[in-house]
C-alpha cells in the first residue's frame, strides 16, 4: 500500500452485517452526545453532565444493483456495519433501519438511500466484516421497471421515488445507558412520488377529495433487463393520492408530480 | 437596585445554632404571604343625610344647593339619632362621588378616616338649584377604601431544587434526621435559618423532600420548607461571600447507573421512572399577641412540632402483579432500596464517586395502575407508602 497520508475511495469498503456491499456511493455515520451544564445559584457553571440517550446514525447511499440486503432489516432485527480501511474500521452494532428510499429516472441507475439509527456502540474498532454472500448483481434500467400510478398508461413517467419510514421506539430503564427494548412504531409510513410528462393527464380538483379521495394499490416492479427475472416488487396497499402539482417552465416540458402515501400496520 | 444574576445569589441553610452549607442548588423560590380578609359592616357604603349643618332637631328639610358650595351634613336616619361613618372604612378620598337616586350627585370635600365619631362630615355640590328629597337623602352610595384584617399567621414557602451530594443528607433536608445525635426522644424540631442572597430568614421548617429518576437523565431533589415570620434584607450580606471552596460538590445523581432494588419482587424488571418523597405534617403553635405591643409575639410560632411523617414512592415499569392487592387484607409489603449514583467516570475529577446516597422505603403497596395510549406501551405503576412516625 502506498503511504499517501490519505485514504482514497478505492481503499475503503463497507460491510453490512457481514456482507461486503457493492455499489456504495456515499456513507456517513457518527454520533453526538447531549450534555447539560450544571449551573448552580451562588456560583454559576460547575461542570457538564450527560443528559440524553446515546444514539448514533449511519446513512448509506448506493446504486440499486439487485436485491438490497438492507431490506431484510425492516423488522426488529439489528444491523451491524463498518467502514473498513487500511486494517482499521469505523462501525456500529445494534443499528435499526429507520428509512429506506429508492429513486429512479430515465437514463440512470436507480439509487437507494438508507438511514440507520444506532442504539448500541459506535466508533472505531468495531468491525462488521464477514463472508456473507452478496445478492446477485442485476442492474435494472427504465425498460425493466414497471409501475402503475395514475395516468401511467398514456403519459410518460420520467422519475419516481419510493420511501419507507420505520420509526423506532427505544425503551430505557433506570440503571442502563442502552435500551432494554427497541420496537418499530406502527404504522410504518410509505410514500411514492411520480413525475410525468403530460400528454393527457389532468389533476383532479382539490374539492373532489371531499367527495371521493383517490386511492389505489401501487406497485413498482424491478426486473432484470437481460432475463426479465423479477428482482424486487414494492407495493403500497390503499395508497392515497394526496399531492398533485403542475410544473411549467420556459425550458422544459409540462410535468405533473403525484405523491401517494400509505401505511403498513402490524396486524 | 438592580437585577442580580443567579451566580451572585447564594442559598445558605443551617440548623439553628449549627454550621450550615451553601446549597448546590439550581433554583430556589422564597415567598411569604399573609392571609387577609376585608372587614365589612352592613350598609357601610350608604350615606344617609339626617340634617344639613350640625344636627339640632333631627328634622330633615330639603335645601337647594349652590354651585361649587361646601357644606356640612349630619349623618343618620331622617328622624335621628345621628349615626357616624362605619369604622370598617379605612379612608374616603376627597372628591369621592356620592350617588343619590334620580341622577343626583354630591362629593366628599376632604379625605376622611372614620374613627367612630364622624357624625358630621363636609360635602361639596358641583352644581346648583337642585335639592334632595327626604327619601333621596337616605340613599347615597359611595365607594370607600375598606380595612383588612389578618385571618391567619404570616407564612411562606422556600422551595429548593438541588443536587444531593455524597454522604449523608444534610439535617435540614432530612425529615428523619437529628441535628443533635443525642436528642431524646429522637425527634428533631429545631428551626432552620439561612439566607437567599441578601434576604435572611430564621424560622423555616422542612415539610417535604423528594426526587425522581429517569433513564439517562440528571436527577434533582426538591425540598420545601414552611417559612414563618418576616424576611429581613441585610444590604451587602453576600457581597463578599464567595470563596473557591464553598461549592466543592463534585457529583450529581444520574439515572444511568442508579439502582432501584426490590422491584423484581413486584414482578417489575424494567423500572422506567421513579419518584420518592418524604413528607411531614407539622403543628404550629402561636402565642396570642399583646395588641398594645409592637413585638413579634404572635408573628413567629412558639413551637413547630412534627405530627406524622410518611415516605411515599411510585415506580413505573413494564408490568404489575395482579395478585398483589388481592393477597390479603393487611396490604402487600414492599421493600425498595434506591442507590443514587453519579456517572462514575474513571480517571476524571468530577462525577467519579459512584455511590452518592441510599434511600429506602419499607411499606405497603397502596395502589397499582395500568395505562396504555396510542403510540405508547402498556405501562404499570405501583405506589408504596411507609409511615415513619
Amino acid at each position: 500500500m502506498v503511504d499517501n497520508n490519505a485514504v482514497l475511495n478505492y481503499e475503503q469498503s463497507f460491510y453490512l452485517s457481514g456482507i461486503l456491499l457493492s455499489g456504495v456511493v456515499n456513507i456517513d455515520g457518527g454520533y453526538s452526545i447531549q450534555e447539560s451544564p450544571i449551573n448552580i445559584i451562588g456560583q454559576g457553571y460547575k461542570y457538564p453532565v450527560r443528559n440524553g440517550n446515546l444514539v448514533g446514525t449511519f446513512n448509506i447511499s448506493r446504486y440499486y444493483i439487485g436485491q438490497d440486503p438492507i431490506l431484510n432489516y425492516t423488522g426488529d432485527h439489528t444491523i451491524s456495519g463498518s467502514i473498513n480501511y487500511q486494517n482499521k474500521n469505523f462501525g456500529f452494532i445494534d443499528g435499526y433501519l429507520t428509512e429506506y428510499s429508492i429513486s429512479a429516472g430515465i437514463g440512470r441507475i436507480p439509487v437507494s438511500n438508507s438511514s440507520i439509527v444506532v442504539y448500541g456502540d459506535i466508533g472505531s474498532g468495531i468491525n462488521a466484516s464477514g463472508n456473507e454472500p452478496h445478492p446477485d448483481i442485476q442492474i435494472p434500467n427504465q425498460g425493466s421497471i414497471s409501475l402503475n400510478c395514475e395516468h401511467y398508461q398514456t403519459n410518460r413517467v420520467t422519475e419516481f421515488s419510493y420511501t419507507l419510514r420505520i420509526d423506532r421506539n427505544p425503551i430505557y430503564k433506570i440503571g442502563s445507558p442502552f435500551p432494554v427494548q427497541v420496537d418499530r412504531q406502527f404504522p410504518i409510513f410509505q410514500e411514492a412520488a411520480f413525475s410525468l410528462d403530460i400528454n393527457d393527464a389532468e389533476a383532479t380538483k382539490i374539492q373532489e377529495y371531499l367527495i371521493s379521495p383517490k386511492q389505489q394499490d401501487i406497485s413498482i416492479q424491478f426486473n432484470n433487463p437481460i432475463n426479465e427475472n423479477e428482482i424486487e416488487t414494492i407495493e403500497i396497499k390503499n395508497a392515497r393520492l394526496l399531492s398533485q402539482s403542475f410544473n411549467s417552465t420556459s425550458e422544459d416540458l409540462l410535468t405533473l408530480d403525484l405523491v401517494y402515501n400509505g401505511y403498513i400496520n402490524k396486524k | 437596585m438592580k437585577f442580580l444574576p443567579y451566580e451572585d445569589v447564594p442559598l445558605y441553610l443551617a440548623v439553628n445554632g449549627k454550621d450550615g452549607e451553601y446549597i448546590f442548588a439550581e433554583n430556589a423560590t422564597l415567598s411569604v404571604n399573609q392571609p387577609l380578609s376585608i372587614s365589612r359592616q352592613i350598609d357601610d357604603n350608604i350615606l344617609q343625610i339626617c340634617e344639613y349643618g350640625f344636627g339640632v332637631d333631627m328634622n330633615y328639610t330639603a335645601t337647594n344647593f349652590t354651585e361649587n358650595s361646601d357644606f356640612f351634613v349630619t349623618l343618620g336616619p331622617t328622624d335621628g339619632p345621628p349615626r357616624p361613618l362605619a369604622t370598617s372604612i379605612r379612608k374616603i378620598e376627597k372628591d369621592s362621588k356620592i350617588t343619590f337616586p334620580n341622577g343626583k350627585h354630591l362629593y366628599f370635600s376632604e379625605d376622611i378616616y372614620p374613627d367612630g365619631h364622624n357624625y358630621v362630615i363636609p360635602l361639596h355640590a358641583k352644581s346648583g338649584n337642585w335639592n334632595l328629597t327626604e327619601g333621596e337623602a337616605q340613599s347615597g352610595y359611595f365607594e370607600p377604601l375598606y380595612k383588612y384584617v389578618s385571618s391567619g399567621p404570616v407564612e411562606g414557602k422556600l422551595n429548593v431544587n438541588f443536587y444531593p451530594n455524597t454522604g449523608n443528607l444534610h439535617n435540614f433536608f432530612n425529615i428523619t434526621g437529628l441535628s443533635d445525635p443525642n436528642a431524646y426522644p429522637p425527634v428533631d424540631e429545631e428551626r432552620v435559618t439561612g439566607f437567599l442572597g441578601d434576604f435572611t430568614f430564621d424560622n423555616i421548617y422542612l415539610t417535604s423532600f423528594s426526587f425522581s429518576l429517569s433513564p439517562n437523565a440528571i436527577s434533582q431533589a426538591t425540598a420545601s420548607f414552611n417559612v414563618y415570620g418576616a424576611l429581613n434584607h441585610i444590604d451587602g450580606l453576600t457581597d463578599n461571600y464567595f470563596s473557591s471552596n464553598l461549592y466543592d460538590q463534585q457529583s450529581v445523581p444520574h439515572g444511568q447507573n442508579s439502582e432501584i432494588i426490590g422491584t423484581t419482587d413486584l414482578d417489575m424488571d424494567y423500572p422506567i421512572s421513579f419518584n420518592y418523597s418524604m413528607n411531614v405534617d407539622r403543628a404550629v403553635r402561636y402565642e396570642a399577641p399583646n395588641i398594645n405591643s409592637d413585638s413579634t409575639v404572635g408573628l413567629v410560632p412558639q413551637r413547630v412540632s412534627k405530627k406524622s411523617s410518611n415516605i411515599s414512592l411510585s415506580v413505573e415499569g413494564e408490568y404489575i402483579n395482579p395478585d398483589i392487592l388481592s393477597d390479603g387484607f393487611n396490604g402487600k409489603e414492599a421493600n425498595i432500596k434506591i442507590i443514587l449514583k453519579d456517572l462514575n467516570y474513571q480517571g476524571f475529577e468530577d462525577n467519579s464517586n459512584n455511590i452518592l446516597n441510599t434511600f429506602t422505603c419499607s411499606g405497603v403497596i397502596t395502589s397499582q395502575s395500568l395505562s396504555v395510549g396510542s403510540n405508547g406501551y402498556l405501562n404499570g405503576s405501583i405506589n408504596i407508602s411507609q409511615s415513619i412516625q
